[in-house]
């Protein structure tokens, strides 16, 4: 059970409502994208099994609304997320704009133990709406902001064409597995304290 | 996923619990026999359970244990149950002195009865407390509930089946039926519950080749279809007429039993209960001897625990779900002029029934509260009209917003930014909103962002076009579906408030009431940390919305509308449908997210007519138990009114109405020193007047008030003679707003019955100081 669990590699998709979380999430895990994906209301997760280094990973990929009214909920999915994804629509500038909000909500609802070094990734989406001629967030404009947050990681997707989605999710996967401790992940069975990796994981707390 | 078990909620681990409520004294050797041991008359006991009780009294302090057998005896099954004498116990289990009273007690109480007599088994499985059957003889009668202290009610049915013709009823897993050869073809093989499955499948029914241990079932010339026994189900006239029949028959025990079985009784599991209940005061007039039964000490504090829950539990089920409410009864509930006669026995017909499609345009809105049950058809289509200009002139707002204006109003951007978004995703898959350019769409989004325009500090939030698509779909007019929309946000408004403050008192709402319907759950729940019942966050924001099918939720929908047994209904809905799963939910101890992942994946496989008595019947254990866990003004309920200023104060005026008004309203306001404001009809008050116009039963008519008569923010009572369908009070009401006052309550000397116990009009209280009947 605790090496089970030890393999499980938790992320959270936050950003404005309408700016294709729920679509990312699905072109990744099951290839498709449709047009009748409800709004979501209360949140989701969806799973896919990855590999990175030869080793295989439970990537449990968390949905939530993204009406801020509903971000009270947050604390309740938020706890023990080793990656938070944050999506906006390079069409719309306040879902931009918000990202910031978004970051430090979650922040301080997952108090994760280090906060400074804590992943994030950013996706610009909806880059393939009127072919980028609607476009209002430059790209430029958002790796500079990805630059001053400490080097976040960005990437431009198009849900609906499924383009860059699948490298955007594996630097997910990798920067989530950067934040699980080494010796849990290298001696998987042989430490098997009481008390189960999560705790282990804060109190050994190792930086990579 | 795998398909749930619906239909087993029987579990004897968990009455393993319950038995160890008991002190040792009172436990039996509770290990039940199959076969092997004889009798001396030949017969055989097949099975035995020993702490089986009856509670004659509906008060828990009265139980008489005693052992339960079925006795096989030549072709015939015998079921007995005898209690124990005193000396069985060692000490006297019912604490009695009386050794004679004791006896009587007992040949009181005594069963004995032979399966071919026995119509139907019905087995409990409360939330809490023990399990119980509850046997019904073919006569209609019914032996009182039989309690398994020690469980085994499912060995019990096991060896039933191994002896008689059992099946389950098609309408009622619960309910076994004994001897039902009504056409035996139709029934699904599958459900019949018959040892030799196989070999009945095979069995021509012609001929006696399917051998049961049942002598009625061979006298019967032989044959299956052509067997003369009373088909004695869903035929009320037929039943009472037996019930007539075997009257005379009807023993001293069972006088006693069905009296008590039925006196809490709502009447409505089978036709003969009605029956019964009508002749209950009949019944219960011969004096019966009070029989004071005491139970050891021990006993009565062992199981102190659970009495509240229990002592209520032998009378409930959920009941059986009816037909929807058809246009024909539909007009039944209407008088001439259209006047709901009698809402709240419309609202229980469509609470246990629903409303057939065609009628919801009509019936919801009553349901919802946009049309007043005592309004006319006329003063309904004027209501129409009137809100669709009224509608009209909210939307031209939005719509007269400019784009050059819209640049700099970024507020009205983002709500229709994030409407727009929304409906797109909303029951695109629902035929009346597929496909591009969807007209219907259109509207669905028109009528939200008038909404948020109408009640822009609430604004938009998700979940808001879920409620509303249905809504639309059933009224198809942009008006009605607007302001049906708009009195449903009353109740539910609060699930969007910023803070999320209406979610919150739900969920521990919520909490509370599975706390005390499904104790083990909430346990568990506890002890795996999700307390919070986030999980259930989408089922009570939008009603159960994504867990439906579309034609599923209107059903749903209008069932929890009528508040009918609680306007809390919806929670006893989640309370339901996770009690049905909490074998699932324990047994492969869930935590919150697979919890969660759960629940998400339920939607379209909830069973809703079963989730729906399943609710009722926890609604009804609940009780005022239930309902006082749920704190005021925990949505939908209104909130709780805070205007603490809405009250009359003793120097305020007091306006009437003419003409008879003027008979009781200045005597009244001259005895409290106030001033009296006359409202009139048109063109009888000299200068510059307000008024307000209204349909009458034949035409329109007026009502003008003095401007400057009253305050803004006087707080006044109306006064007038008398009231019948509330339409010059509902037009008073409004002008006196207008005028910027405000009416705390209206009272009249006369009204129909209608207006009896505090009727609301508009909002406000009537009084009626003597009913009367037209
Ligand atoms: N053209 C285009 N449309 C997209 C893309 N991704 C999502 N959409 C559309 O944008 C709308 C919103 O997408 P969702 O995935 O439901 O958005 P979300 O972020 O999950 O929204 P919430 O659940 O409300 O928080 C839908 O109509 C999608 O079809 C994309 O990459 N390109
Ligand atoms: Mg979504």
């Amino acid at each position: 059970m605790a090496s089970r669990r030890r393999m499980l590699l938790k992320v959270i998709i936050l950003g404005d409502s309408g700016v294709g979380k729920t679509s990312l999430m699905n072109q990744y895990v099951n290839k498709k994208f449709s047009n009748q994906y409800k709004a979501t209301i209360g949140a989701d997760f969806l799973t896919k099994e990855v590999q990175i280094d030869d080793r295989l990973f439970t990537l449990q990929i968390w949905d939530t609304a993204g009406q801020e009214r509903f971000q009270s909920l947050g604390v309740a999915f938020y706890r023990g997320a080793d990656c938070c994804v944050l999506v906006y629509d390079v069409n719309v500038m306040k879902s931009f704009d918000h990202l910031n909000n978004w970051r430090e909500e979650f922040l301080i609802q997952a108090s994760p133990s280090d906060p400074e070094n804590f992943p994030f990734v950013v996706l610009g989406n909806k880059i393939d709406v009127d072919g980028g001629n609607g476009r209002v967030v430059s790209e430029k404009k958002a790796r500079a902001w990805c630059a001053s947050k400490g080097n976040i990681p960005y990437f431009e997707t198009s849900a609906k064409e499924g383009f860059n989605v699948e490298a955007a999710f594996e630097c997910i996967a990798k920067n989530a597995l950067k934040n699980e401790p080494e010796e849990e992940i290298y001696m998987p069975d042989t430490i098997d304290v009481a008390g189960g990796g999560r705790q282990a994981r804060s109190a050994a707390g190792c930086e990579c | 996923m795998q398909e749930p078990e619906f239909h087993d909620l029987s579990d004897d681990s968990d009455y393993a619990a319950a038995s160890q409520h008991q002190s040792s004294k009172t436990i039996m050797r509770s290990d039940s026999v199959k076969s092997g041991v004889s009798e001396p008359s030949g017969s055989e006991i097949v099975f035995y359970k020993d702490n089986v009780t009856i509670h004659p009294k509906q008060y828990t302090s009265d139980r008489i244990s005693g052992r339960l057998r079925l006795i096989k005896q030549s072709s015939d099954l015998l079921l007995s149950w005898v209690p124990y004498k005193p000396s069985e116990l060692g000490t006297d289990c019912l604490g009695r002195s009386d050794p004679e009273a004791a006896d009587k007690d007992r040949n009181l109480y005594t069963i004995k009865a032979s399966l071919s007599d026995v119509r139907s088994i019905r087995r409990h499985t409360p939330p809490l407390g023990w399990q119980y059957i509850i046997v019904v003889l073919s006569s209609g009668l019914a032996y009182p509930p039989l309690y398994f202290y020690s469980g085994g009610v499912r060995e019990f049915i096991t060896t039933l089946k191994q002896h008689v013709f059992i099946i389950r009823s098609s309408e009622d897993p619960n309910v076994f039926l004994v001897n039902d050869f009504q056409d035996p073809l139709q029934k699904s093989l599958s459900s019949l519950e018959l040892p030799g499955l196989a070999s009945l499948k095979s069995a021509s029914f012609k001929n006696s080749t399917v051998s049961m241990d049942n002598s009625d079932y061979d006298q019967a010339n032989g044959s299956v279809q052509n067997s003369s026994r009373p088909s004695n189900k869903n035929k009320q006239g037929d039943l009472s007429m037996q019930v007539l029949e075997k009257f005379s028959l009807v023993t001293r025990f069972a006088r006693e039993t069905t009296s008590s079985l039925f006196r809490e009784n709502h009447g409505n599991q089978y036709p003969y209960e009605k029956f019964l209940e009508k002749h209950k005061s009949a019944l219960n007039n011969k004096e019966e001897s009070k029989l004071e039964l005491d139970v050891t000490s021990q006993e009565s504090s062992s199981v102190a625990s659970d009495v509240s829950e229990f002592d209520r539990l032998p009378l409930v089920w959920g009941k059986q779900r009816e037909s929807p409410l058809s246009v024909e009864e539909w007009t039944s509930f209407l008088d001439n002029d259209g006047r709901v006669m009698d809402s709240k026995a419309l609202r229980k017909r469509v609470f246990y029934g629903g409303v057939e499609p065609e009628l919801r345009k009509e019936v919801w809105k009553f349901l919802l509260g946009f049309y007043e049950y005592h309004s006319t058809y006329a003063e309904r289509e004027f209501l129409s009209y009137e809100k669709e200009h009224e509608y009209q002139t909210v939307k031209k707002q939005w719509q007269s917003i400019s784009s050059t204006q819209a640049k700099r109003f970024t507020k009205y951007r983002e709500r229709k930014g994030l409407i727009d978004k929304d409906v797109v995703r909303t029951d695109r898959s629902v035929p009346y909103y597929e496909g591009d350019d969807n007209r219907n769409v259109v509207i669905l989004r028109d009528i939200l962002l008038t909404y948020s325009f109408f009640n822009f500090d609430l604004g938009y939030c998700q979940g808001m076009s879920d409620l509303l698509s249905p809504i639309l779909y059933v009224m198809e007019n942009e008006s009605d579906a607007f302001w049906c929309f708009v009195s449903l946000m009353e109740r539910l408004g609060p699930n969007f408030n910023r803070d999320q403050s209406g979610m919150h008192s739900q969920l521990l709402a919520l909490s509370k009431l599975v706390e005390l319907l499904d104790g083990p759950l909430q346990n568990y729940l506890k002890q795996a940390d999700c307390l919070n019942y986030f999980f259930c966050f989408r089922w009570i924001l939008i009603q159960f919305k994504r867990e439906f099918e579309f034609d599923e939720i209107m059903r749903l929908w209008e069932v929890l509308w009528t508040h009918y047994l609680s306007e809390h209904f919806h929670l006893y809905m989640c309370v339901a449908i996770l009690k049905r799963y909490r074998g699932r939910i324990i047994g492969e101890q869930m935590d919150f997210d697979t919890l969660l992942k759960f629940i998400n994946e339920l939607s379209g496989h909830i069973d809703l007519e079963q989730s729906l008595r399943d609710a009722e019947a926890l609604c009804v254990i609940g009780g005022e138990n239930g309902a006082a866990l749920i704190p005021p003004g925990t949505p939908p309920s209104l909130p709780i009114e805070t205007d603490a200023g809405l009250y009359v104060l003793d120097d305020e005026p007091l306006p009437g109405i003419e003409a008879r008004g003027f008979i009781f309203g200045p005597p009244i306001a001259l005895a409290l020193d106030v001033k009296f404001v006359p409202l009139r009809k048109p063109k009888k008050l000299p200068g510059e007047v307000i008024s307000e116009k209204y349909m009458l039963q034949y035409g329109k008519d007026r009502l003008e008030m003095h401007v400057g008569a009253l305050e803004a923010h006087e707080h006044v009572m109306i006064i007038d003679d008398f009231v019948a369908t509330g339409g010059t009070l509902s037009a008073a009401i409004s002008l006196i707003k207008r005028a910027g006052a405000e009416v705390v309550e209206c009272a009249c000397l006369l009204g129909l019955p209608k207006f009896k116990d505090s009727c609301k009009l508009n909002g406000k209280p009537v009084h009626v100081l003597v009913e009367c009947l037209m």
